[in-house]
């Protein structure tokens, strides 16, 4: 393109680094539908997230039709049952708080409402999952803003 | 704290030792569970620190199990640290796990023993099975 006069003030989208984030959580072991097909499948998918930093999770709050249980473990074994961190979960359609600073499993009968979970204080690393009784998460579940309709 | 309608579904960390640990394992209990909310699977786990030989004699269930093998470091998801010898099949074919793995176990699939050859860093083994029971059936 021959020099112009005015291109400059034109000014295409640049080409920038995205925003470095902090890392808040990173993927680990999983069984969903799609890593088990060759095998026939499971009713049933789980996953283990590595809990870094503190954060909010993005699950709106939702119930399942189905069990599901979720489960925090802690990394530093010599100090069992300390979990490393904070968390707090609402549950039921009130959001009745609770309060995790252990090793925990919470087991959800089909219906109970859950979320938001809010990871407040991670000192240590730990493990938060699911384990749905569902060929894929989600599959069975209701966000609780179409509880009501 | 007071009562609450929610807080029986939650099982907590208890310091309780359990009296079938080995050199090299820490099974790391819950509170008396009770019945899990009428739940019918369950997880539990271990933190293997040295070398050891779990689940000794080839069996199956008749339920599925997932044997899941994690790092202590969630912070590098893709080390394990250790290595780990693994009979699956009547035939027992070894297989060596030595990234963080899950191994899917169908119901009546034989498998055992979990060998843990190496442990170079400590281990999270993880047993998820869909019973309420733990029941072994000898190969």
């Amino acid at each position: 393109m021959a020099e112009s006069k005015y291109g400059k003030y034109i000014k295409s989208l640049p080409e920038v680094a995205a925003p470095p984030r902090r890392t808040t959580s990173l993927p680990n072991i999983t069984v969903h539908e799609s890593t088990v097909a060759d095998i026939g499948g499971f009713d049933f998918n789980f996953n283990f997230v590595g809990i870094i930093a503190p954060h909010v999770l993005g699950d709106p709050p939702h119930k399942h039709d189905c069990d599901e249980i979720l489960f925090f473990i802690p990394t530093d074994p010599d100090n069992y049952p300390d979990l490393g961190g904070e968390a707090e979960i609402a549950l039921g359609e009130e959001w009745e708080k609770h309060t995790i600073t252990t090793a925990a499993v919470i087991c959800l009968p089909p219906g109970i409402q859950h979320a938001p979970i809010y990871m407040k204080r991670v000192d240590k690393p730990f493990y938060f999952g699911h384990m749905l009784l569902a060929a894929r998460y989600g599959s069975s579940a209701t966000p609780a803003s179409d509880l009501e309709q | 704290m007071a009562e609450t309608k929610y807080g029986k579904h939650i099982l907590r960390g208890a310091r309780k030792e359990t009296g079938t640990d080995k050199p090299g394992v820490k099974t790391r209990t819950l509170e008396e569970p009770e019945d899990w909310s009428g739940i019918h699977h369950r997880l539990n786990w271990k933190y293997i620190t040295q070398p050891v030989i779990l689940g000794e004699e080839p069996h199956s269930h008749d339920f599925d199990e997932f044997l899941c093998f994690t790092t202590l470091n969630p912070a590098e998801p893709k080390v394990l640290g250790a290595e780990i010898e693994l009979s699956l099949g009547k035939e027992e074919e070894k297989h060596i796990i030595n990234t963080p793995s899950v191994v899917c176990i169908p119901k009546g699939m034989v498998h055992s023993p979990v060998n843990f050859k190496k442990v170079d860093k400590p281990v999270l083994f993880c047993n998820i099975y869909l019973s309420p029971e733990y029941v072994r059936k000898p190969a």
